[in-house]
């Protein structure tokens, strides 16, 4: 169901000769393709120059195009909803970044037409690592949840940590049930969902809306799937606390994720006020710094206390 | 030589020329089918991508499902190399497919030619520049199929008369 799939097999045929031979290609966490400029990959050990014999690899333009065409599986047009945010999600969940010429129809994107440079992002979901909080996160003798708020600076891991509580809540975590979840995925990071089916492991239970705005994607998925919990990322609109209102008054449970570095930053955010004050979460996940990316480092009940 | 004889290769020369003739008029009635199964093709192919978005692998096997032979074969075998690792282009892909299953078929080498050279327009377009060029070469189908269907009944009775009259002038300058 999830597949492992091998990017290097989407790249141009003389770009996948030249990995071939590339060690450690496990370790390999970006690969960016700019059109007549060295190929560039991006492990954990930082930039690397693509090197044969010596000399750099220098990407061609068709080495892109041809890359694109194996990308989008022959089928650009089918991405063209994708295309006009940036990017496009493949198979396996890896994420590809588009820079060309913007078109423009009106006052709103069409396409992106001669794309000249690719960024390819490899997926990397971590299986488990929600795995140490989830006990705290359960209510009533564990057959309920409490509205959860994930709280992190960017970058520190609120989506991969939101993605395994997804993955926990719908799948049922240690003797507790499995109960449906909705996700409102509007930027594909949670699911990342290609053709709609989710490549990420969000659980058996777990409906994707996938690409529509948040506010909108809770109550759709409200009215349509009656998820008994409903999990968004990055909230922090008037109406995505208008939508977190209503989901909760449904009868929904909300797992919802916020910037913030700390939780007297949180509370001095303006547009969760109102959410905070009623308590509306049971439970706030503060996370680590970016050394300590995707770790709790405290719990919070819904007054501010750490548990 | 026998009357029997020459009656018998009388009557073989008369029915093989006359069943050539039909063979040639057959042909050209299943080059008109052909022409009509494409532009079906075509408008399907047309709704699949400009309003379904479907992915061209998928809707190969969609459309596959509603043509007849040999078409049918050709798209289905072509949905199924959806998921083999991609190593040639898709125009390349199109020519090959194409290119094998139409190798008994009736249409004309130009028509064969501009039906591959369909294959490079598809795939790397956004939807609308994709459905412009499956427009036009719709409109270059329908132009053929216009041509032909003009002269179709004519050279249709004009292959069989053909194909009779050359039985009965061969005997004569036989006899």
């Amino acid at each position: 169901m999830y597949e492992q799939i091998n990017v290097f097999d989407y790249l141009s045929l003389r770009l996948r000769e030249i990995f071939k031979i590339w060690e450690a290609q496990g370790d390999i966490r970006e690969i960016r393709l700019r059109a007549e400029r060295p190929l560039l990959v991006y492990t954990d050990n930082g930039e690397n120059q693509v090197q044969v014999e010596g000399r750099a690899v220098v990407v061609t333009r068709k080495d892109i195009k041809e890359t694109l065409e194996y990308i989008s599986n022959y089928s650009m047009y089918a991405y063209e909803e994708e295309i006009k945010k940036g990017f496009i999600t493949m198979q396996g969940g890896n994420r590809v970044g588009l820079c060309g010429r913007v078109v423009y129809e009106g006052d709103k994107i069409r396409t992106i037409r001669n794309i000249s440079a690719i960024n390819i992002r490899i997926a990397h979901q971590i299986v488990g690592c929600s795995d140490g909080i989830m006990e705290k996160l359960y209510d009533n003798g564990g057959t309920d949840i409490f509205n959860t708020l994930v709280v992190s600076a960017p970058c520190c891991g609120k989506t991969t940590l939101l993605r395994d509580i997804v993955r926990n809540i719908s799948d049922g975590f240690m003797g507790h049930p499995g109960m449906t979840v909705g996700v409102a995925d509007e930027r594909s990071e949670i699911a990342a969902c290609n053709m709609g089916v989710p490549q990420n492991n969000v659980g058996m239970r777990t409906d994707v809306l996938d690409g529509c705005p948040k506010s909108q994607g809770m109550m759709m998925l409200i009215r349509c799937m009656s998820p008994r919990v409903v999990a968004v990322d990055e909230i922090g609109s008037e109406e995505d606390v208008r939508a977190i209102k209503y989901a909760v008054n449904c009868g929904s449970r909300i797992i919802a994720t916020v910037h913030a570095t700390s939780i007297e930053e949180l509370y001095r955010k303006p547009a969760l006020k109102s959410l905070l004050e009623n308590k509306i979460f049971g439970r706030i996940v503060l996370l680590g710094s970016r050394e300590k990316t995707g770790k709790a480092v405290g719990i919070y009940d819904g007054e501010g206390r750490k548990i | 030589m026998t009357l029997f004889t020459k009656i018998c290769g009388v009557a073989f020369i008369v029915f093989s020329t006359s069943a050539y003739g039909y063979v040639l008029s057959r042909d050209l009635k299943s080059r008109h089918l052909e022409l009509l199964e494409l532009k079906k093709i075509m408008f399907l192919l047309k709704g699949e991508i400009g309003y379904g978005l479907t992915p061209v692998f998928e809707a190969m096997g969609n459309i596959a499902l509603r043509v007849s032979k040999p078409f049918s074969g050709i798209l289905e075998s072509f949905a199924k190399r959806e998921k083999e690792t991609k190593e040639c282009s898709f125009a390349d892909m199109w020519e090959q497919e194409f290119g094998q299953g139409l190798s008994s078929s009736h249409l004309s080498v130009a028509e064969k030619e501009r039906l591959m050279g369909l294959g490079s327009s598809i795939g790397l377009n956004d939807y609308k520049t994709q459905q412009t060029a499956i427009e036009a070469y719709m409109q270059e189908l329908e132009n053929s199929i216009a041509e032909l269907e003009k002269c179709l009944p004519a050279k249709t009775r004009l292959y069989r008369s053909l194909g009779v009259m050359l039985g009965v002038v061969i005997t004569i300058i036989i006899v």
